[in-house]
């Protein structure tokens, strides 16, 4: 039984120099096959039994990759497989990840008509420098012309990504970006700090130290002003990296951070499913191959049980700014505090950590080292 | 065996001037060993044994010896431990014998190991025959080698043999010497059964072998012997010697020098320089000479995995069975875990415990910073012996600290008195002579805290000196001194393990040092950590690890979950190899640093 439907487009015009994610350039003549692929998965799944949870899937997310590369026919297929298959809830959620480069009026009506209602857009900045140093397709002034086709087309729940601590960043620079960003008038927004992430460009780069990145404290204290920025806005931050306006929090974000059951389809996605978390191969090629020859497209997985288990669903509940709702944990799975309260207790002596109403939360600072946090826990 | 065609004699000399090839020489001039069987330094050689599979040491050779007289005779070399720190062992083999080969290095001369051991041997009544060896050597000066002889020693040279146990070049006269110089035993068969045990080594098989020499009386097999200090009695099951090889003997007499087993399981029942008696017909006075010996360093060691401490364990029990010296009992370091506070008779004592540990039991070892025994007076009047600053009484209940000083000979060129002087001096070392020994070497005889030479005097003396000095010591006595013990506070909580004792007038420096290097090893956390040193309260230095401002994972969707908590395991792993001191975590390296952290 799943919640949620994970959709993965692995195809990119580009590789961005920071990611690490499961992406291709080049591959996009693959995508008719992939989509097909996607879609005997998704029946093969429920042709195993898997259902959606009563009423519906509460969410189905395009992520990428760069879903938006896709002909508009293809990711309505794709939905329309979903639909068909387990059924969507009234108010789904139904995101669609879209580059600004490949905004187009066109496909942004089509998929709005089919039943998506949602767009996420990765603008990251608003400084051309630091897109074309990031090796991002797009300028500042695409991802202002993709914005608002896509309010044109009838999306009324839009959310950007910004990046901070990016090479040779200013505090001023990324104010600039918010301030950008929210004119926009997002019903939502993430901020992310650029994670050096091996395999990269940006690795190699930092390797030879060649990536001059802004210190520590100055990324701490970017985190910070975008925090009192983007909730000056309106946008209230519920988790560490994402803000939105009250109600507009992302379905889909939320089914990871509850720990709630989700299927995952497409090249390396990952499910959460009875337990298990797995994950797909990674090549399109070979996924596709799997998947029309009727084999398993699982690669790895991992079932976590007893207190690893707990302490994982721990770290991703104390993401969110609401946090840990101790009652229902103790209803579900013992006195919390009982089983990781000593484990904790430097974080709540360094002010990392505090108790509030029945739950347990991470402070601002807390939120800033919620690695070491979730540290003691595992 | 006739005593007058027996000789008892060892080799002294510095480290390097040529005992053991000397050895050598002597076993093969003699036939005890063919060329062809020769292999380097045969008494020295702990691996060589190894690979013959021989399991006993050859602490003492019995050589036969055809002399140019037509007589045959009978020596026994005695193998002497060539370091400071087994002193008293030197002294006891020494007391085996009736002479000794006074080997100095034809182009080095007199060393302050070579002054030590030959008054050693003088005080010990031997007959002493110098040899100038490595008269091969380019840089060979017989003529000064025999003057420091005479001058630095105070026996006469005339009669020293020049020689080169490397090509063989006066071997014959050394032999000669021996039989003409060198006297031999006395003692009465007659005379109920005295024994000196002046070395034992452990066999897997046999148990424990006892090398004596026998003063009065025989020993034979089916004896009952008694050890005359330690009253503990054991038959004798048999009786040896090595030529190198072990063979048995149905006899030992007076003169005699041998092996016994006795079916003894450890070492730790044998005390060096015991007297061996016959427990049916004992004597009534022991040998003279024999004391307890006591550990004069103390170092921790510790497991580098922690769940080796077994094994460390076994291996300390079974070394001990082959060194009674070493001593240990375990120890709980809040930084290193489980391990052993060992006791050693000197530093090279312990580097030699430490690395056959490692080689032999192929464990990886972490030593601390060694130290030193204080003596502390309490109030009530008691004494109490501290090793460990953790044991320190606090400071209102002492009366005063006593810590151990040691005489300190250093022979070196007369260009370098002015550094070591200095060096010394920094030390609180005091000057008790001043002497030169020619016109250009000096000998400096010091009074020293031991502490302040175990601490790094040795690689100092030898780095201001070039290397050309050498060193000395031996155990003086306890004197008064203004010992502190320097507490380390981490974020205000005392760190027991990270505590040490040190002279007051260096507190404050070593202090600061401590703080400041702990400064760079710690690594940053959640909150601000003050180190602090500090001595009965008062706070000496001070540095701050300020807090960590910034670790997150921005990202945690689908995919990320799985890798980030394996990201996170990972630094979780790491963290575990740290050691939590109150709410502060220490990386092990960082506190072996501190430990190894000099003055």
């Amino acid at each position: 039984m799943v919640h949620g439907l994970y959709i993965h487009i692995p195809f990119c015009e580009r590789r961005c120099h920071y990611c690490d994610f499961n992406t291709y350039e080049g591959m996009t003549d693959l995508a008719p096959d992939y989509a097909a692929a996607v879609s005997a998965d998704i029946a093969a799944r429920a042709g195993e039994g898997l259902r959606a949870a009563p009423g519906g899937l509460r969410s189905v997310y395009f992520g990428g990759g760069t879903p938006s590369l896709l002909e508009a026919g293809l990711l309505l297929d794709l939905l329309d497989s979903a639909r068909e298959t387990f059924g969507l809830a009234p108010d789904a959620e139904v995101t669609l990840e879209a580059n600004p480069s490949t905004a187009d009026a066109g496909k942004f009506r089509a998929l709005r008509r089919g039943g998506f209602n949602r767009i996420s857009m990765g603008f990251q900045a608003a400084q051309d420098r630091h897109l074309e140093a990031l090796g991002r397709v797009h300028r500042v002034a695409d991802s202002e012309r993709a914005w608002d086709l896509a309010r044109q087309a009838g999306f009324e729940d839009m959310s950007l990504d910004l990046m901070f601590g990016l090479p040779k960043q200013s505090l001023p620079e990324w104010e600039a970006s918010l301030d950008w960003a929210l004119e926009r008038g997002p019903e939502h927004l993430s901020f992310y700090g650029l994670t050096v992430e091996r395999g990269t460009r940006f690795h190699a780069l930092a390797a030879r130290g060649e990536l001059p990145l802004p210190g520590e404290g100055e990324q701490a204290g970017m985190y910070e002003e975008g925090i009192r920025r983007v909730e000056g806005a309106g946008l209230a931050q519920y988790e560490i990296s994402n803000f939105a306006l009250p109600g507009r929090e992302a379905v889909h974000n939320r089914l990871y951070w509850e720990n709630l059951p989700t299927l995952g389809v497409g090249a390396g996605a990952w499910s959460f499913v009875d337990g298990v978390r797995s994950g797909r191969l990674r090549g399109p090629a070979a996924y596709i191959a799997a998947v029309t020859s009727g084999r398993d497209p699982v690669a790895e997985s991992e079932r976590l049980e007893g207190r690893e288990a707990r302490a994982e669903e721990a770290t991703l509940a104390l993401r969110m700014n609401r946090g840990l709702d101790l009652g229902r944990w103790a209803a579900a799975r013992g006195d919390f505090l009982v089983e990781f309260g000593a484990a904790l207790a430097p974080a709540f002596r360094a002010g990392c950590l505090e108790r509030e109403g029945g739950f347990l939360r991470l402070t601002p600072r807390g939120r800033l080292l919620s690695n070491e946090v979730f540290l003691a826990l595992l | 065996m006739e005593q007058s065609l027996i000789r008892n004699f060892c080799i002294v000399a510095h480290i390097d001037h040529g005992k053991s090839t000397l050895a050598d020489r002597l076993l093969e001039a003699t036939g005890a060993v063919s060329k062809r069987e020769m292999r380097e330094q045969l008494l020295d050689g702990m691996d060589l044994e190894r690979e013959r599979g021989i399991t006993i040491k050859a602490k003492a050779v019995r050589l036969r010896h055809r002399a140019p007289d037509g007589r045959e005779y009978l020596l026994n070399l005695i193998d002497t431990p060539g370091h400071v720190d087994f002193n008293y062992e030197v002294s006891r083999s020494l007391a085996a014998c009736e002479g000794a080969l006074l080997v100095v290095d034809a182009s080095q001369g007199v060393e302050a190991q070579t002054m030590a051991n030959a008054f050693l041997a003088i005080d010990n009544g031997l007959t002493v025959v110098p040899v100038v060896n490595k008269m091969d050597l380019p840089g060979a000066d017989l003529e000064r080698a025999k003057a420091e002889i005479e001058d630095m020693i105070g026996i006469p040279a005339d009669g020293a043999i020049p020689a080169s146990a490397k090509d063989g070049m006066g071997i014959p006269e050394i032999l000669q010497a021996v039989l003409e110089r060198i006297p031999p035993p006395g003692g009465d068969a007659g005379r109920p059964l005295k024994a000196l045990v002046f070395d034992s080594q452990y066999d897997a098989y046999r148990g424990v072998v006892l090398f004596v020499r026998v003063v009065d009386g025989v020993l034979k097999p089916g004896m009952r012997v008694r050890f005359f200090n330690s009253g503990l009695e054991h038959p004798v099951l048999e009786l040896g010697a090595l030529c190198p090889q072990s063979v048995t003997l149905p006899e030992l007499g007076p003169g005699e020098v041998g092996t016994v087993v006795a079916g003894i399981r450890s070492a730790t029942e044998v005390h060096v320089g015991d007297t061996l008696t016959d427990a049916a017909r004992p004597v009534g006075e022991p040998l003279p000479g024999y004391k307890e010996i006591h550990s004069m360093v103390f170092a921790g060691l510790f497991p580098q995995e922690a769940d080796r401490y077994e094994d460390l364990r076994e291996a300390l029990a079974k070394f001990q069975l082959s060194d009674s010296a070493l001593k240990f009992e375990p120890e709980t370091s809040q930084a290193l875990g489980f391990g052993f506070r060992c006791g050693f008779l000197g530093l090279l004592h312990m580097e030699i415990v430490q690395e056959r540990l490692e080689r032999e039991y192929d464990l990886n070892l972490i030593a601390t910073a060694p130290s030193v025994v204080y003596r502390v007076r309490r109030t009530d009047g008691t004494m109490l012996e501290v090793e460990n600053p953790a044991k320190l009484p606090p400071p209102s209940a002492i009366d005063g600290i006593e810590e151990p000083y040691v005489k300190a000979a250093i022979l070196l060129p007369a260009e370098y008195v002015g550094a070591i002087m200095g060096l010394a001096r920094e030390r609180r070392g005091i000057q008790v002579e001043n002497r030169y020994t020619s016109p250009t070497r000096v000998q400096l005889t010091y009074h020293l805290p031991l502490a302040e030479v175990v601490m790094d005097f040795f690689d100092r003396l030898k780095s201001l000196t070039k290397g050309y000095a050498s060193l000395d010591y031996e155990p003086l006595d306890y004197r008064p001194g203004d010992v502190v013990r320097v507490d380390l506070l981490l974020n205000a909580e005392p760190a027991d393990a990270l505590s040490f004792m040190c002279h007051r007038d260096a507190a404050e420096r070593r202090g600061r040092a401590l703080c400041a290097r702990l400064k760079e090893l710690i690594p940053r956390q959640m909150f601000e950590i003050p180190i602090q040193a500090a001595v009965g309260g008062k706070i000496l230095a001070r540095e701050t690890i300020s807090a960590m401002r910034k670790n997150v994972l921005a990202k945690c969707y689908g995919g990320d979950i799985t890798r980030k908590r394996k990201l996170l395991e990972k630094q979780k792993e790491g963290k575990k190899r740290m050691k939590s001191m109150g709410s502060v975590e220490i990386p092990q390296e960082a506190f072996l640093a501190v430990l190894k952290l000099d003055a």
